[in-house]
Order: structure tokens, then C-alpha cells, then sequence
């Protein structure tokens, strides 16, 4: 009796933990692209999301244009080990100043140990339901022009920051088009069957 | 080699049939059980369509090397000789393992793994089908995992080194060719950039899953020379993936037939081929088998 009691159990546990597992898919990374749109739109600038041909090899860029301003900034969105770095060289130019910004924090320079460390902070709070943000593994790097930086006033961590204990924030952009800059292709996922 | 049938004992055909009083064997059955299904629906988030085609996509996710580890798994679980009836401890660890799986995030899946792998050994004793079921998983841990957060941490190095490596048969080879950090190429024409994806490493770790598994089901035990094959398959594998690198990196035409072409499947076929025959070389060769 006690054995198919415990049987009983094993199998519940079974249905219990995939039933959990199928309720929770689709809860992995954030979106954080529309809840940048929509901080730019907030300082009453202008904000477009480029194509991914013209955003390419990167995930997703969005262009911005501060009032005032006579050029785009840009915001790259990138993974947190900066495998793209050598591409953000090429791509941001000589007269721009960039900075990288990731939940709580933001950076001068590419710290990849202090972005995982701000990961591994905000992860284990947000594990232990104390955190403020919704943890993916996406950071910005702004690059904007050397005569006109204003993006400063942009709190980026509000990306990240969820309204309500869900997502973070969020709505719909059309994507504008681009042109692409560089013949330089990445090379994607490979692996054995 | 051992036929299934061989492998399930009298007492554990009469466990399965809910006469027999649980044993520890059935009870670790029942938690391999869980972690596999678990993992298998762990991966479902990235899957559209209707319910039987959602299956048929989950199940083509995974590698082959990952199905031969779970086969491994279970068989070696079902050949032990762990026949003594369960304690309370052993209900309570595998219930706390089990439970991991509630917690939300893909990793709790992997660290119910990387745990039930650490309560196996523990329970192993002299025990060598446990100990080897204990081994697997770790491997299946280390690659669906683990293998990824060492990866996350030192990819921009890790990649450097395949960009290395590329550049320098590159340079060897073709005239005007150069390489800068992680971008490999002609400086005014066509060139890669070597993403995280594409490094030699993940399949490293997928390699040595097959390794592993095919070791441990023709022989519970290790032997030192068993290494040296480790070691021959992390070079095949740096080998082939650098082969492709470098094909791609020849022109737009090359590019595009190695990397999302049918260069990629070729690449990939022999890939698992070499793999699959240095492991069963390494676990058949004369004097590895006891």
C-alpha cells in the first residue's frame, strides 16, 4: 500500500512539474526593445527601430534623434559577453561617444565582468521575487554625437523595470528601413545533429 | 553488448508491475523519468504550431548525442543493482530533487540534473551501473547547461581563439587574407565575424557527451587511455569546425553554401560520424573492454 501510495506521488510529481514547465513557457527573455522606443518617445524625441538587414549582425538597433540635435544616435543591443564588440567599432564613428547601460547600472567603458555581476545580482533577487527588473541578457550600448549628448536624461534602467511585477514595459513600433553598412557576415549557430 | 531485456532484472519487471515494494532502482527510474520529461518541455518556448507538430519540433531540438545519453541513463539505472527498499532519505532527496523543477527559469531543469547526478553517485556505493548513470548525466548537464555559462562567461576569449585559429590557416594559405580580434577575412571585401554560436566549443561538449555515453554503456568502469579519446575528438571537433570557418571566410559564394547551405549539413554529418566513431573505436578498441 505505502509503494503505490509513493508511486502514486512520483507520478503526480511527473504531471506537476511538466504541466508547470508547459503553464511557464514563453516566460524567458524580455522584450526590451518597444520599452526603449518608448523612453525616447517619453523626452519627445523621434525613435525608429531599423530593420534587421540594416541592423545586422546586431539583434536590434534603434535610431533616435534628440531635439535639437542634427544627427541619430543609435542604441545597440547587445549580449552580455560583447562578442559583437569588434562590429560596434565599425559601426559607431569616430565622432561618437558611446556608454553601455544594463538594469540598475551603467558603464563607460565594455565591462564584461561587471555586467555579469549586475546580472547575477538582479537574477538571484528576481529568483527570490525581491527584484525590481525583468533579467534578460540584452544590454544597450548608446552611442550618440560628440556635439549634441543628451542622452544622459534617459533613465535606461526603466527598460528593464517592471510596472507591475510582469514584463517590463512595452508597446508597438512599425520598423523603419536602413541601408546596410559593412559585408562582414556573422557566422551562427552550428551543431551536431 | 547487453540487450534491454538482459539489463531489467526479474525483481524490477516485478516493481514496474506495482507489486514489489519500491526500491531504491524504481525510485531513481522515477526521478531520471522526471528530469527527462521536464527537460524535453523545458525547451518547448521557442516552439509554434499545433499541438502534435509542437511534439515532433521538441523532439527534433535535441541532438541524437542527447537521446543516447538519456538511453544510457535509464539503462544503466535499470542494470543496478540498487535493489535495497527506499529510505526515508532517499524519498526526501529525490522529492527535493524533483522539485527543483518548480522553479521558474530553463536552469532549474539543469541544476534538478546536475543534483540528481550528485545523489546518484552519493548512493552509488559499489555500485558501478549507478556510478555510470551518475557519470551521463552529469555529461547531459554539462552540455545543456553548465558547458553554456562557462561559454557565457569567457565566450569573447573562447571566440578569439577560434578567430585564431582561422586567421592563421587563413593567412598561411590565402595571400591578402588577414584577421583582427574576432573578424577574419579580406580587409576590403568579404569577411566573418565569429559569433558565440558558431565556436567549436559547444560541439566540444556535445562530443563528449557521445563519448561519455558510449564509454559508459559498454563499461561501467573508466581506464586512463579513455581520456587520450576525449582528447582526440576535442581536436576532430576544433578541426572540422575550423574547416568550415575557414571555407566561409573565402568568398560570399562560400559563405553561403557553408553556413546555411548544404555545406552545413554536410559539415555537420561528418561531424557526428567522426565523433560517433572515435567514441566506439575508444570504447571497443583491444584492451579498453573488461
Amino acid at each position: 500500500m505505502k509503494a503505490l501510495a509513493l508511486r502514486a506521488a512520483l507520478a503526480g510529481l511527473l504531471v506537476t512539474t511538466v504541466a508547470f514547465k508547459l503553464l511557464h513557457a514563453g516566460a524567458s527573455q524580455a522584450d526590451i526593445g518597444s520599452a526603449v522606443v518608448d523612453l525616447i518617445a517619453q523626452e519627445g524625441w523621434s525613435a525608429r527601430k531599423l530593420t534587421a538587414e540594416a541592423a545586422a549582425p546586431f539583434s536590434k538597433v534603434i535610431a533616435f534623434r534628440a531635439s535639437g540635435c542634427a544627427e541619430d544616435g543609435q542604441v545597440y543591443f547587445v549580449d552580455l559577453g560583447f562578442q559583437l564588440a569588434p562590429m560596434l567599432d565599425r559601426s559607431i564613428g569616430p565622432d561618437y561617444t558611446r556608454y553601455v547601460a544594463y538594469l540598475g547600472r551603467k558603464w563607460a567603458i565594455q565591462d564584461r565582468l561587471g555586467l555579469r555581476l549586475e546580472w547575477l545580482k538582479q537574477k538571484t533577487l528576481s529568483t527570490l521575487g525581491l527584484g525590481r527588473y525583468a533579467v534578460n541578457e540584452i544590454a544597450l550600448v548608446i552611442a550618440e554625437p560628440r556635439a549634441c549628448q543628451v542622452s544622459d536624461k534617459v533613465d535606461w534602467s526603466a527598460a528593464w523595470r517592471r510596472p507591475d511585477g510582469g514584463q517590463p514595459m512595452t508597446s508597438s513600433v512599425a520598423p523603419a528601413g536602413g541601408s546596410v553598412l559593412f559585408r562582414t557576415y556573422v557566422v551562427g549557430d552550428f551543431t551536431i545533429r | 553488448m547487453a540487450s534491454a531485456h538482459d539489463l531489467i532484472s526479474e525483481d524490477f519487471r516485478r516493481s514496474l508491475s506495482g507489486r514489489a515494494a519500491l526500491v531504491q532502482r524504481e525510485l531513481f527510474l522515477w526521478l531520471a523519468l522526471i528530469l527527462f520529461a521536464n527537460q524535453l518541455f523545458s525547451s518547448s518556448t521557442d516552439v509554434v504550431g499545433v499541438f502534435g507538430e509542437q511534439i515532433v519540433q521538441i523532439l527534433l531540438s535535441r541532438s541524437i548525442f542527447y537521446y543516447l545519453g538519456w538511453y544510457v541513463v535509464f539503462s544503466q539505472l535499470a542494470a543496478s543493482k540498487a535493489g535495497r527498499t527506499v529510505s526515508r532519505f532517499d524519498i526526501a532527496a529525490v522529492f527535493s530533487v524533483a522539485l527543483l523543477n518548480l522553479v521558474p527559469g530553463q536552469g532549474s531543469t539543469w541544476l534538478a540534473t546536475t543534483a540528481a547526478a550528485l545523489l546518484l553517485y552519493a548512493r552509488s556505493q559499489n555500485d558501478t551501473n549507478l556510478r555510470a548513470a551518475s557519470v551521463v548525466l552529469f555529461a547531459l548537464a554539462l552540455n545543456g547547461f553548465w558547458g553554456t555559462k562557462l561559454f557565457d562567461a569567457f565566450a569573447y576569449l573562447l571566440v578569439h581563439v577560434d578567430a585564431a585559429l582561422v586567421g592563421l590557416a587563413l593567412a598561411f594559405t590565402q595571400p591578402g587574407m588577414e584577421w583582427q580580434g574576432t573578424i577574419v577575412g579580406q580587409p576590403n571585401g568579404h569577411s566573418l565575424i565569429i559569433f558565440g554560436p558558431c565556436s567549436s566549443f559547444h560541439n566540444i561538449s556535445l562530443g563528449l557527451l557521445c563519448w561519455v555515453s558510449i564509454t559508459k554503456i559498454t563499461r561501467p568502469t573508466w581506464i586512463r587511455s579513455d581520456f587520450a579519446v576525449a582528447l582526440i575528438i576535442c581536436a576532430v571537433v576544433i578541426f572540422l569546425n575550423t574547416s568550415r570557418l575557414y571555407l566561409m571566410a573565402l568568398s560570399e559564394d562560400h559563405y553561403a553554401y557553408w553556413h546555411t547551405g548544404p555545406g552545413e549539413q554536410i559539415m555537420a554529418s561528418i561531424m557526428t560520424v567522426s565523433v560517433l566513431l572515435i567514441s566506439l573505436w575508444g570504447a571497443f578498441r583491444r584492451g579498453a573492454r573488461r
